[in-house]
């Protein structure tokens, strides 16, 4: 048996698990956060085994991405977490997780082996999972944005979400910085030039920006909790644009980053 | 509750509204400029002027620093509601270029191509945003520099790096060179290109090609329509390696991989058989078992290349054949040897992500004739000579060094600092 073929059922052990995980977390917390471990780890297992069956890094189609994404959103909110003592961000980015393995399972990957000559590169796997990490982290500060929408302007609820949020967009920021400059690089080498205005770089770049207006309209508005919620929403909208609208746009096929086969 | 004192909100304002304003003008004047020149592409100072602006700006930018900061001008072109601005405004030509199909502009709306969005980078009104963002940026950083503080190290570092590398990048541009060279097998040149070919110069030294190798993926099943018009193999579908042994299942049938060879020709009208000449494309003997009615059908599956015709198999009862994908390349590599006068020639080998540097130029692997597959007899190399590399590279280092600073900041720190 192609051990690739246990994708779904791994796919539903992480999601059984962590619904479990999170009913259980309140009341009986050992068993909830060794449910939670047990579904991400399930994950991870399963990205390791894609990794060696497929005999390159798993971080070439959308459907890869999406993958690790999902296993590392978990530990990206757990580690902010453990770190800070809060526990409601798991129940934010848990089902966004699950949201996208569930997207894996309704649109199935062929696995392909094969991996371009310009991909065979020690830059290819930090690259790549540099932005994913600022992709989880990112989405940890939009599921913050959610639950401090609705809370009251100035409530105590509101000021720890945004303290959260801001935390998780500094970290994400952070990555998407180091995922910008190991990219150019990487594109020195193997092209000759740092920027080359590929649709992909074009919108890595707005998604850059979007984060750093953030971050310096946070500096300038410390107590503008609304508008700063309303900042990471649409901030969220561009990196998810960048992400997989862009595969839908006409200049989609100008890119040399649209990962379809 | 009011989120700020009302004179610091009206601060804040009358500095958004005078930020605002500095970048519409600023556009509307580039884009006049740009319009009038008919979209001509803005192109930096070559050196040594392009290193003399830089090193003037930054002396004023050190100066202002110093010494300008008790003026509310400084202050306000290197603050934090500018900076906002400054960022949004950058954010929205980057956006327009970054919905606009890449082209040589004349398929794009002359409005369009009057501003120079085609290329963006040498583009007026996309440079002149450029410019406002490293103003405030330069400014910002200098600001800083007049009260020394160990806790702002990172903020040294990131703002630093960037406002270096933006700015190196922007005036070395008219000193990067980057040239095609395109070389057969046994011959020698030290003639380049550029990439529309209408304008050639020759290198400090020659490169004859060795050897040119490409390393092939195994080739893979895919399902073509009955009339062989197109392929209608869909993503989700299993990928099938042809390799001999090789046994899957696709669409209610299972395949089994009887023979396969990575270079075959024609034996009669139905058979292939093992050659060893470039021009020989891939082959493979399948036996295609349908699980429900029992079905079986065999033959041989090429895809073909100039030399031998494509070949399928029909799945009957079903509307679709078994083909053979195009072979993709795994990894391909130039063997050359560098002639330089009274200098020994020396061989080396040049492969994607593995340039090789050679007097200031470094020659990067980029193509091959694609349409020959392994039969390629030519390879096409980029030469580059940046002198600004150095630069440039510090100003990442710094910019990465920073996120990495920041990084650990956040993970460290107990509790956010409000103000």
């Amino acid at each position: 048996m192609n051990l690739i073929n246990i994708f779904p059922w791994v796919a539903t052990v992480a999601l059984a698990t962590w619904t479990l995980g999170l009913i259980a977390f309140p009341k009986k917390r050992p068993v909830g956060i060794a449910l939670l471990v047990l579904g991400t780890l399930s994950l991870g297992a399963c990205l390791v085994t894609i990794w060696i069956t497929l005999e390159r890094p798993p971080l070439r189609t959308l459907g890869e991405t999406r993958l690790w994404y999902s296993f590392l959103l978990p530990i990206a909110a757990s580690i902010v977490c453990i770190r800070w003592k809060m526990v409601w961000p798991l129940y934010y980015a848990i089902p966004l997780a699950g949201l996208f393995i569930t997207i894996n399972l309704t649109n199935p990957e062929s696995w392909d082996r094969t991996l371009m000559p310009a991909l065979r590169s020690i830059f290819f796997v930090p690259h790549v999972l540099a932005y994913l990490l600022a992709y989880a982290f990112l989405s940890a500060a939009f599921a913050a944005s959610l639950r401090g929408w609705r809370a009251l302007p100035g409530s105590e609820r509101s000021e720890q979400t945004l303290e959260f949020a801001d935390r998780s967009v500094q970290i994400g920021f952070g990555f998407l910085t180091l995922g910008l400059v190991i990219g150019a690089i990487w594109a020195k080498e193997a092209w000759g030039h740092y920027w080359a205005w590929d649709p992909k770089e074009t919108w890595a770049l707005l998604t850059w920006l979007g984060y750093l207006a953030y971050l310096h309209f946070r500096l300038q508005h410390p107590l503008a909790a609304k508008p700063a919620f309303a900042f990471l929403g649409a901030a969220w909208i561009v990196l998810l644009l960048c992400w997989f609208g862009l595969n839908m746009m006409p200049i989609a096929d100008q890119s040399v980053h649209t990962y379809t086969r | 509750m009011p989120d700020q004192p009302p004179q610091a909100t009206f601060t804040f304002r009358s500095d958004y509204l005078i930020g605002a304003t500095i970048c519409l003008a600023t556009s509307l004047a580039a884009s006049t400029v740009s319009i009038i020149r008919d979209g001509a592409p803005l192109t930096a100072p070559p050196w040594p002027a392009n290193a003399i602006v830089l090193g003037l700006v930054a002396a004023w930018l050190f100066f202002i620093g110093l010494k300008g900061q008790r003026f509310a001008p400084t202050r306000l072109l290197g603050g934090l509601p500018f900076a906002i601005c400054v960022i949004g405004h950058f954010f929205l030509w980057v956006l327009v270029a970054g919905t606009l199909p890449a082209s040589d502009g004349s398929q794009l709306p002359t409005l369009v191509r009057k501003l120079g969005l085609s290329s963006p980078i040498t583009s007026i009104p996309f440079n002149a945003a450029l410019l406002l963002f490293l103003l405030n940026l330069g400014l910002a950083t200098a600001g800083r520099i007049t009260k020394l503080k160990k806790a702002r190290l990172k903020f040294y570092v990131s703002h630093g790096g960037m406002w270096l590398l933006i700015a190196a990048g922007l005036l070395s541009s008219s000193d990067l060179e980057r040239w095609e060279l395109i070389v057969s097998e046994g011959d020698a040149t030290a003639e380049v290109s550029n990439a529309d070919g209408t304008q050639t110069r020759y290198l400090p030294f020659g490169v004859l090609l060795a050897d040119f190798d490409i390393e092939f993926f195994t080739t893979q099943l895919t399902l073509v329509d009955v009339d062989e018009t197109e392929i209608i193999w869909q993503k989700g579908e299993p990928l099938i390696d042809l390799e001999k042994g090789n046994i899957a299942r696709i669409r209610g049938w299972e395949l089994e991989v009887l023979e396969s060879y990575e270079a075959a020709v024609p034996l009669g009208k139905t058979a292939y058989q093992p050659h060893d000449s470039p021009f020989a494309p891939p082959a493979a003997h399948l036996r295609a078992t349908h699980l429900e009615t029992g079905r079986t059908v065999q033959g041989w599956t090429t895809c073909g290349n100039d030399h031998v015709p494509t070949t399928t198999i029909l799945a009957e009862g079903s509307d679709f054949r078994f083909a053979m994908a195009l072979p993709r390349p795994k990894r391909f590599s130039s063997q050359v040897t560098i002639l330089k006068k009274g200098e020994e020639p020396f061989p080396v080998k040049i492969e994607v992500n593995k340039p090789i540097t050679i007097d200031g130029w470094k020659l990067n692997q980029l193509s091959y004739d694609e349409t020959a597959g392994k039969a390629s007899r030519w390879t096409v190399l980029e030469a580059v000579r940046d002198p600004w590399m150095p630069a440039i590279y510090v100003g990442l280092a710094l910019l990465a060094l920073g996120a990495l600073m920041h990084l650990i900041d956040r993970v460290t720190i107990e509790k956010l600092t409000k103000n």
